[in-house]
């Protein structure tokens, strides 16, 4: 295979990312990105989602919660 | 041997997006490591041998020297450490612009070869590759033997217009094969390197 | 009055805040309802108060407190018997492409398996998904992705746990959370992608 089409790359962009494809994958992937600005869009917008994801608001903790973890550390002291 | 290497504009790796240390005061750049704590690359460092150049066209364009043992890979040498040497000046946004619309008329070119009559005056006619675009990809429709090669014109002189100079040269490269085959795919592509060579004055 | 020893404890108040819903999400693939799944959690913040002395730091503490609440949520799920471990993943798992092959060129085409319909940039990416509707419909994505998908994508990149932990923790081989994540991450650009476009 000397070459990979945008649908295969859009396959390969978890391992990309995680720089965990070997070495051959890698140069068809890098080959690709660089003539298709398309893909590198695509891969910018995973990288996008992923932070997206990260920065959600956290969700609100029940009040049961709270008092169960405050009462525990205070029989700590 | 003569290495280069393309990187984004402010030398910037194009996929580590690794901010290479630019040459100051007339010598080479510091030397960068493939595995030290500033490059990411874990294979080493990438660079170009002449005709290797047109599957990386970025930018800027750059001079550098390898150290170590260099292996060379299909469109690909690495070494384990490398430095930046002088900038190809020649390789400036207007020289981008022409190469990449010498790409396209040769596309256009590579769609007369599959074409006859009418149609061929049609697309020989074209003056600019905004009308290389509209004209193939109308004749496409009335061309089925040539339907692929005429989208593959029309998709070159979009790309062209605009200064995809990597995309460029890989759909010339493609439509060669698609019209004359493997042998004439890889003239294309050396045709490609040949070109730049000559335009920037780079030895190998 | 904080104690000497206090001072030296992590600020579980802000914990509790940042884990609660990864938390939560996590036990409840291993119980059977949202009410169990948040005493899971609230179990666990207690054991990990009560505990906190024997933390050697080997793992990060996120990690440490996620493998408490796994053991805790898989011993309850075991009680409860919930029907399914999440770590089975049947053989004939179905083909999911991250993209749908309608975006994409056939073999009739001049460049098959490329771009059909390209995925547009999004305009100024930061600013849009920064705005609280944009926010919400992400949200509402992760809650409707597939349970697995959902768990795999919130500890790896909600909570930053590595793949080699998030494999620990959920039994899954590292081919199946590759896959897990990969389909995931896909599923959300798609939901944010039609979000941005407006479609």
């Amino acid at each position: 295979m000397d070459e990979i089409n945008c649908k295969q790359l859009v396959e390969l962009v978890t391992p990309y990312l995680e720089d965990s494809l070997d070495e051959p994958t890698l140069d068809l992937v890098e080959e690709h990105l660089v003539m298709c600005d398309w893909c590198v869009d695509y891969v910018e917008q995973i990288r996008a989602t992923i932070g997206a994801v990260a920065g959600l608001p956290w969700e609100p903790v029940p009040e049961r919660l709270r008092v169960a973890v405050a009462a525990a550390l205070e029989e700590r002291r | 041997m003569r290495s280069y290497k393309f990187l984004r504009a402010g030398a910037i790796g194009p996929f580590s997006g690794f901010a290479w240390p630019r040459p100051a005061g007339g010598g080479p750049g510091p030397w960068v490591e493939a595995n030290g704590p500033r490059a990411r690359c874990r294979r080493g460092v990438h660079a170009c041998r002449i005709d290797d150049l047109p599957w990386w066209l970025a930018e800027e364009l750059w001079e550098v020297e390898l150290g170590g043992e260099v292996v060379a890979y299909a469109h690909k040498v690495a070494a384990p450490r490398g430095r930046l040497v002088r900038r190809v000046d020649g390789w400036t946004a207007a020289a981008r612009h022409d190469y990449a619309y010498e790409c396209a008329w040769r596309t256009r070119d590579r769609a007369l070869e599959a074409l006859r009559g009418r149609a061929a005056e049609r697309l020989r006619s074209c003056t600019t590759l905004a009308a290389v675009e509209s004209t193939a990809r109308e004749l496409a429709g009335d061309e089925p033997e040539a339907r692929i090669a005429l989208v593959m014109a029309a998709d070159g002189a979009l790309t062209a217009v605009s200064e995809l100079a990597a995309t460029g040269a890989y759909i010339a490269a493609h439509a060669a094969r698609h019209v004359a085959g493997e042998d004439a795919m890889a003239a294309e592509r050396r045709w490609q390197a040949t070109r730049l060579a000559e335009r920037l004055g780079l030895s190998a | 009055m904080p104690s000497a020893s206090s001072t030296t404890l992590p600020d579980f108040e802000r914990l509790v805040e940042q884990h609660y819903g990864s938390m939560k999400r996590l036990a409840r693939t291993f119980v059977a309802s949202d009410a169990v799944a948040e005493e899971v959690v609230q179990d666990t913040w207690l054991a990990v108060v009560k505990g906190i002395d024997g933390f050697e730091g080997r793992s990060s503490l996120t990690t440490w407190v996620f493998s408490i609440l796994t053991n805790k949520a898989k011993t309850r799920g075991v009680r409860e018997r919930r029907t399914i471990p999440l770590s089975c993943v049947g053989a004939s798992e179905p083909d999911e492409p991250a993209v749908d092959p309608d975006r994409f060129q056939c073999d009739d085409d001049a460049w098959p398996g490329h771009w059909a319909t390209p995925p547009r940039p999004w305009q100024r990416p930061e600013r849009r998904l920064l705005s609280l509707e944009a926010r919400d419909h992400l949200k509402a994505a992760l809650d409707d992705l597939p349970e697995r998908q959902r768990v795999v994508v919130t500890l790896r990149d909600v909570e930053g746990l590595d793949a080699d932990e998030v494999c620990d923790l959920l039994g899954l081989s590292p081919e199946n959370q590759r896959v897990l994540l990969h389909r995931g991450r896909a599923r959300l650009r798609a939901a944010l992608e039609s979000y941005v476009e407006g479609v």
